[in-house]
């Protein structure tokens, strides 16, 4: 139905329901995801990058949609012998999801760049989106609790839910810039969508990487608030936003996003009120709520792009 | 107590045996450490965990290597992925080469990864790294140098080879824990892995000779005639100089062997060895030797 392409920023577990559901409007061809590389780490001799993974998988149509991460089936037979045997690992990674991090440690031990990395993994796995890691500089956030400083994906998967954020400390010492590649994606979209992502775990790193927000004002950009104001929202998703100095509601993140986008969802039930927002439906808990929410925002950005 | 020198093929059959005759807690192994590798961003210690995995009781014994009952989901999917992982490591195997390599990575010397595993696994014997520090066995052939690994589980010892080297950033030593092992012993055992390959990598760590000079030593050749009993050791004894027979082997531990073993059936004549069963085909076979063995050692 659409000719052109449509860029969504950040691959999170909030963001991955609504792209499934734009999957089913759009050719994955027509699709690129750009994935924050802010949880990125090594464990176990892989390289773990949870966005990139999730995209991935989604794309190759084995992502676990129950929780929306991992491998559909994955079996954990080195994890559970690891655990036996040592510490374990900081969460469960499955045997198949481990060759693909070993894979990718691989490819980037022989000098590949994160992005070649990742589109050889894409065509390994016949995929027909183009998943694109925002930087190819290390660039991994760490969470100070006031006692220690936890790398952003531990703090995700381990830390109590809690856990006091003192402070969200970037590792790299400048803004990493964007890759050449992403400037492209983004040059040739209609569109660039952020979907309801933690705005602090995922999406601020992305914006916040030399470069990304002065594409952005160029384009005709959809964000979806993943804030509903009477819904309580996820607490750690709350912890980063106060750390990032505002408070988890619907008119925070707008601020934090600032003048990039052009169309600021938000949900039809949320009482903190964006002015000039547009209200949809933006639970996503059932698959029909996911392809209705991707009509809807597919909609507007055929009749602004038009 | 008996302390064996072990590679990661003939002498882990021996053990076998040893270890049902023994109380475990009397056994030390010194294990080859020249096939070690840092592999999928782990670390691969062939011999080490061989023999780890037979005092575990975990150890596949219709290969004699890996673990009994493994699977391979992970490298199954790294070949889909272009990622060719020339030895087969299961996903339990491949956890212990993760909690050794995350060990090594903070510091831990392969002696204390090794004694920390060997806890978890319940193994009572103690089972030691013939050093710390690393050193690897390379063959020579027309494509340059080779990881021993790759020469023998890639292409199957199927390559021409023209000489034996071993690399190494600073010269081997040997731990603490082995000169103890073998002063502390009844006696040692050289057991019947390829003598080049093997043995003389734990011979060539500095203090080792010197100490197994002052002990009483039994070897048991891997061979008979011209043969290994299994193993590459053939073409390896030629590029190391050697004949490849157990006059060969002989030669190699002449200067500290006080019992000489060879195969009943062994053609090659050497003076003065003692001749026994050697193939060790099954556990009952395995029992004979280590039987005959520790009669040697204790006289009863």
């Amino acid at each position: 139905m659409y000719g052109g392409m449509i860029t969504f920023l950040s691959a999170t577990p909030g963001s991955l329901p609504f792209i499934q559901g734009v999957r089913q409007i759009l050719y994955d061809t027509e699709i690129a995801v750009v994935a924050s590389t802010a949880g990125d780490c090594r464990i176990s001799g892989g390289h773990v990058a949870p966005e990139v993974d999730a995209a991935l998988f989604l794309f190759a149509g084995i992502l676990d949609t129950n929780r929306w991460w991992g491998i559909k089936g994955d079996t954990y037979a080195t994890h559970n012998y690891l655990l036996k045997v040592a510490g374990g690992e900081p969460f469960p990674i499955g045997d198949r999801a481990r060759a693909v991090q070993i894979a990718r440690a691989a490819l980037l031990d022989a000098g590949l760049t994160l992005t070649e990395a990742v589109r050889a993994q894409s065509s390994s796995l016949k995929i027909g989106a183009t998943v694109l890691p925002v930087t190819d500089e290390e660039c991994g956030l760490l969470i100070d609790t006031g006692t220690e400083r936890l790398p952003l994906l531990t703090y995700l998967m381990t830390a109590p839910s809690d856990t006091e954020v003192r402070e969200i400390v970037s590792a790299a010492p400048a803004p990493p810039a964007v890759t050449d590649e992403v400037r492209a994606v983004i040059e040739g979209s209609d569109a660039v969508v952020i979907g309801p992502s933690s705005p602090a775990a995922s999406v601020l790193p992305i914006l916040e990487c030399a470069g990304m927000r002065d594409l952005l004002r160029d384009r005709f950009v959809v964000a979806v608030s993943p804030f509903r104001g009477g819904v309580a929202p996820d607490p750690k998703d709350a912890a980063l936003m106060y750390a990032a100095g505002e408070k988890p509601t619907s008119p925070g993140v707008s601020r934090l996003y600032g003048d990039i986008v052009d169309v600021f969802v938000q949900d039809r039930h949320d009482p903190d009120e964006v002015p000039g927002s547009l209200r949809l439906e933006t639970s996503l808990l059932h698959r029909r709520q996911a392809e209705s929410l991707a009509w809807d925002v597919m909609a507007v950005i055929r009749h602004a792009v038009s | 107590m008996i302390t064996f020198l072990s590679g990661g093929t003939g002498t882990p059959k021996l053990l076998r045996g040893m270890r049902e005759l023994l109380e475990e807690r009397e056994i030390a192994v010194v294990v080859n450490t020249a096939e070690d590798m840092w592999l999928s961003g782990n670390h691969l210690s062939p011999d080490v965990d061989t023999v780890m995995y037979l005092f575990a009781g975990i150890l596949d014994t219709s290969k004699w290597w890996g673990i009994h009952g493994d699977t391979f989901i992970t490298h199954d999917l790294l070949k889909r992925l272009g990622i060719n992982e020339f030895i087969a490591v299961g996903d339990q195997d491949r956890a212990i080469h993760v909690a050794r390599g995350e060990m090594l990575r903070n510091g831990i010397s392969l002696t204390e990864a090794t004694k920390a595993l060997c806890k978890t696994l319940a193994v009572q014997a103690t089972v030691l790294p013939m050093t710390d520090s690393p050193v690897t066995t390379y063959v020579r052939t027309k494509m340059g140098e080779m990881h021993f690994q790759e020469y023998w589980v890639k292409h199957r010892g199927d390559v021409a080879i023209d000489g034996v080297v071993r690399r190494f950033s600073e010269p081997p030593v040997a731990t603490e824990e082995v000169i103890e092992a073998i002063e502390r012993s009844d006696a040692v055992v050289v057991g019947p892995s390829n003598p080049v390959t093997s043995i003389s990598p734990i011979l060539e760590c500095a203090g080792v000779r010197e100490a197994l000079r002052r002990q009483r030593v039994i070897a048991v050749s891997p061979f008979i005639g011209d043969a290994p009993v299994s193993g590459p050791a053939a073409a390896l004894m030629r590029a190391f100089g050697k004949e490849a027979s157990s006059a060969g082997t002989c030669s190699l531990y002449e200067d500290f062997v006080d019992v000489f073993i060879q195969d009943i059936r062994d053609p090659v004549a050497i003076e003065g060895a003692l001749r026994l069963d050697t193939l060790m085909v099954n556990r009952g076979k395995s029992l004979d030797l280590a039987k005959n063995i520790l009669s040697l050692i204790y006289g009863c």
